[in-house]
Parts: C-alpha cells; structure tokens; sequence
C-alpha cells in the first residue's frame, strides 16, 4: 500500500508545472515504471491515461475520487458556464475539498475507503457555517456508517460504486439555520467583500488600516442572513476558469488538476505538447 | 565590529538599502548578503553602499537558494555587467562560504585577479577545514566567520570573527506570545576578549533559510533592546487575534498598540522605531515585508548606535 503514495503526488499542479517545462520529473518516471507495461512506444497522454486506469482498478484515491466527482457533476450535469468549482477553501478549522455552485452552493466532503471518519462530524459542522447544502461523498463499503451516523440529517450521501457511477443515496437539503457571518466572510478576498459592500450599501466604511477588516465584517452582519449568503455565492462564483476553450482540449484525466492549476494560455500550450511527446527510455 | 548576515530576501536588502541611504550605519557595521536571486534590488543596494562608500560582503556562491542556477541561465547581459561592475568596486567584500566545490571557486576567484587577504571567508562545516587551510596557507583572508565551537577556533586563529544564530526561533508566530522577553547575545561585549575581530549573526530572522512563506496566523515584531547590563535582549510584539490568516493589517494593529506602549516607557530611539510610530500614529500597514524590513533595520541602527559609544556612562 505505502508504495501507492507516490499516485497521490502525481496528480498534483506542481508536477505537472514540472512536467511541462522541463518534460521530465522523477517521481512521473517511477510512476511510469511501475504502473505501466511495455511503455516503450507510448506517448505521454497514453502513459497518464494508464495510470489513471490503475487508480481506477486498484487505488481509489482522494484524486481520483475528486476528479470523477468533478467530471461528472461540472462537466456532466452542468457547464463550465453557469458553474464554479471551488477546492481546499479553508471554512473554519476544515478545508473543503470540493465546492459546485451554480444555481445554488452544494459543499461536497470526500471520504474515500483510505480515509476514516473520525474528523467527519467536525468538517461537515464546519462546512454548515458558510453553505447550506452539504454533501458526503464515500464508497459503498463506507454507506451503511454514513447512513448510520446521518440518516435523519439533512446531509447528502453520495455513492461512488464499483462501476464509477455516482449514486445519490440521500439528497441534501437546504439547511440555513446554521449559517454564520463571519465564517462566511473569511471566505472572501477583500475585493469580493469590499464589492458586495458597496454593491448593498452604496459606500464603504471610512477607518484607518487596522480597523477596517473588523467595520467591513460588522457592516456585513448588519444584511439579512439570507441575502449575505446569497451575496457570497455570487461572489464565489465569479472565480471561474479562464481560457474556457483551452481548457476544453484537456484530458479528462488530468481536468480536476487542471481547472484549480491557474494555467495560463502558454502553459495549456507546453500541456498540450508535454502530452503528444513519446516516452524516452 | 558587527557583521550582520542576511540572505538575498527582498526585505532585508531594502533594510540595508535604507540603513545606507540615510547614514544610520558607521564604518563598524559590515553586512554580508547571501543573495538567493538575481535581482534588481540586489544591483539597486550594492549600488547604494557604493555611492555612500560604504562596505558591504556579497556572498559569490550562495548555499541557500537558486542564485547559482538563476544566474547561469540568465538572458539579461545588462544584470551581469552591472553585477560584476559593482563587484570590483572597493566597497563590495567579495565572499565565500566554505563548501564542497571550494577549490573550484576559489581558483576561480583566484585566477580572477582577487587576492586573498581581500576575501571574506565563512566556515561553518568542519568538514571543510582541512580544505580552508590548504586554499589560504599562510595567507589570511580578511575576515573569516567561525563558529564559536573550539574545533574551528584551535584552527583559526588569526582575523577571526564569531558567527552564532542568537535568534531563538519558534514554530508559529503565535508563540513568540507566551515569551514576553528574553536574552538575546552579549557578543557586542565580549567579542575582542574571546579574540575575534568582530561578530556575526542572523539578526532577528534566524539562520534556518525556507524557499516559501505562508501567511501566518499572528503578526509578530521583533525588536532588539539593551539591558542595564548592556547585554541585549529582544522582546516580542505579538497580535491577539490569532485563529485564521485573515486581517493582518488588524494583528499588525495590535502588535503595534503593545509596541508603542512599551516604548513610551524606555529610552530607545531609532529610525526604525519611528517608522513603526508613524504607521501607529497613521493607522497604516505597509505589509508583513515591511515589518520584518523595520525590526532587522533596528537592530542594525541599534548595534552601530552602540559603537557609536551611545551607551556609556
């Protein structure tokens, strides 16, 4: 097993940083190697297409866990459009791994057959604070604990099955009870709440440096709780993706690490190249 | 004589590029900068010391960061020329840390037309001892940084200077909190008695050198003091309101309430110091660079205040 944490670090943005500019990276190698038969001949699109299928079979991972969750609700159900993923947003003491908002915001923990439960109930009070739909996403040898420990809440439960579909065995529902105003304004950059601010207000506050975060959080406690939601959804959302159509052309492997990687048109082009290059012995 | 060592960070060339500009550093105080970039700012302080003729070190084959590399990549011609210009001025100590590829650089060097009672040399692996005492031989350099351990001083014993870390450093910002106050170094004092020319030390950043920060979840300001005793201590300024990364210009606010309080009750005065009352007085926050800048500068303007004889009785 402990020889499989290299598959973790692989799809990473920094490898891949690595991998398209220098065109070689140790660890991607080692992968190669060990995960691939008779990879003389095959090119590089080929090779992460392999060992993604070995995730696929063997190791479940978290990544592969996130990026099936991501293909098939962003890409699937919905479109790069109307819809932003968020990912790793710290909320209290919890980081989310995966945020969707269109319409509205659903916040999805990932607990696959690697992980335990143990800081499940802690993320999912946390994830309460900033959003109103919270959803578990674990195997099915881990349903019957989930559905133990959260029958009667208002949490979602999904299923990644042994085919790789995605089953939804409990649908999440709006609970907005549990909201709060400053977990939620953590969330947002200064430009987002300064703008939503403004955009309710019509001014902002006027104070020295020091004190100008804490008026900015006071004035936002001041908006009904339900339009301050409404405000930073709106605001999150607009951290979509740039370069939509580059974008496009990725693997579908690679697009979960792709879409939270910043790249930039010329990175999508040495992308593109990294994948078409043949595997050099 | 004082020798603060800094790497090449963006903040602390600005430190030294201010003590410069505005005369707040004598002839007693020569800086060492490990560079770890090739940088404007790197040319834009060499250049400063030079126009005030005043001595600065520059480290040619840096152990910490990617100077080495950078620089043999690099495509702007005109950074190299200026580069190697400032170097041969009389102001720039052409330096070198003692390390695996010595022989190498130093015949570099060497073969360069540099002398070797010019070179500022830093020994801090005894591994490389016996290689130090071939390269010079009887020729001294004109300073060479030890550490206090009794394997380097047995060994060198001429033109030497102390090289200690006397920053005590803590995991996270938010425990610099619990410390309040505490010893900080007497090398100032004790230096010539232990027979060292002079010493050498981290400042307030430390020895230990990472590629990448994080924001942190306190703001802490450093700020180096003298005891009655004459020996110095430093004291911490930490924020209150620590449990996330957000609103440090709010921290920075807090930190600096507790700074100019205790202030108010000694009899300290630096340049530095009055930057940081600017900013209180101002409710501004120049950012978390700014205050590392600020602190090393105190510390530096503090040190040359001492030579200056500004503490005696």
């Amino acid at each position: 097993m402990s020889n499989h944490l290299l598959l973790n670090r692989l799809f990473t943005r920094n490898i891949f940083v690595d991998l398209i500019n220098e065109n070689n990276n140790s660890l991607f190698e080692t992968c190669v190697e060990r995960y691939v038969e008779n990879h003389a001949s095959m090119n590089n699109k080929s090779l992460i297409s392999e060992i993604y299928n070995y995730l696929k079979k063997e190791y479940r991972n978290e990544y592969y866990f996130k990026n099936t969750l991501f293909n098939k609700l962003l890409l699937g159900r919905h479109s790069l459009n109307t819809t932003t993923a968020l990912t790793e947003i710290p909320i209290n003491k919890s980081k989310v791994d995966f945020v969707l908002i269109n319409g509205k915001a659903t916040a999805y923990e990932i607990k696959t057959d690697l992980d335990t439960f143990d800081r499940l109930n802690n993320q999912i009070e946390d994830y309460y604070k900033a959003f109103n739909n919270v959803c578990l996403v674990t195997s099915e040898s881990n349903y019957p604990k989930a559905k133990r420990m959260f029958k009667d809440t208002k949490l979602g439960i999904c299923i990644l099955t042994s085919r790789n579909t995605i089953s939804t065995r409990q649908e999440p529902q709006e609970d907005n009870s549990r909201l709060e105003y400053d977990v939620m304004f953590k969330m947002l950059r200064k430009h987002e709440f300064e703008d939503l601010l403004f955009a309710h207000f019509g001014e902002l506050p006027v104070t020295n440096q020091f004190n100008y975060y804490t008026e900015c959080l006071e004035w936002f406690t001041k908006i009904d709780i339900a339009t301050a939601y409404e405000y930073m959804i709106t605001q999150l959302k607009k951290r979509s993706l740039t370069e939509k159509d580059e974008y496009e052309k990725v693997p579908y492997e690679l697009k979960f690490m792709v879409y939270f990687s910043k790249f930039r048109k010329s990175d999508y082009c040495k992308l593109n190249n990294f994948l078409n290059e043949e595997w050099r012995e | 004589m004082y020798l603060p060592y800094l790497r090449g960070r963006q903040y602390e060339l600005l430190a030294l590029r201010e003590l410069a500009e505005n005369n707040l550093i004598n002839n007693k105080i020569l800086p060492i900068i490990e560079p770890i970039k090739p940088s404007a700012t790197l040319l834009k302080t060499m250049g400063m010391f030079i126009n005030k003729e005043k001595d600065l070190a520059v480290i040619l084959h840096p152990q910490v960061g990617n100077f080495n590399k950078d620089i043999s990549i690099l495509k702007k011609e005109g950074w190299k020329m200026n580069f190697s210009e400032a170097l041969k001025s009389k102001n720039i100590v052409i330096s070198h840390i003692m390390n695996e590829n010595s022989n190498n650089e130093l015949n570099e060097l060497f073969s360069n037309g540099v002398e070797e009672n010019e070179l500022l040399v830093i020994n801090k692996n005894k591994d490389y001892l016996s290689n130090y005492l071939e390269s010079f031989g009887n020729k001294n350099p004109l300073y060479t940084l030890i550490p206090e351990e009794s394997a380097f001083k047995r060994k060198i014993k001429v033109k030497r200077v102390l090289l200690e870390d006397r920053f005590e450093k803590e995991a996270r910002n938010a425990d610099y909190k619990d410390i309040n106050s505490r010893a900080f170094s007497e090398d100032h004092i004790y230096f010539e008695e232990d027979g060292f020319m002079g010493y050498s030390d981290y400042s307030i950043v430390g020895e230990e050198y990472s590629e990448s920060g994080f924001a942190p979840y306190a703001v802490a300001i450093h700020i180096v003091y003298f005891d009655t005793d004459k020996s110095l201590r430093i004291k911490h300024f930490v924020s209150n309101s620590n449990k996330d990364i957000n609103d440090p210009a709010g921290k920075f606010g807090e930190a600096l309430q507790k700074l100019a309080e205790w202030k108010e009750t000694r009899n300290i005065n630096t340049y530095s110091l009055e930057k940081f009352m600017e900013h209180y007085r101002n409710g501004t926050y120049p950012g978390l660079g700014t205050v590392k800048k600020l602190a090393i500068m105190h510390h530096i303007e503090l040190i040359s205040q001492y030579f200056d004889g500004k503490f005696d009785l």
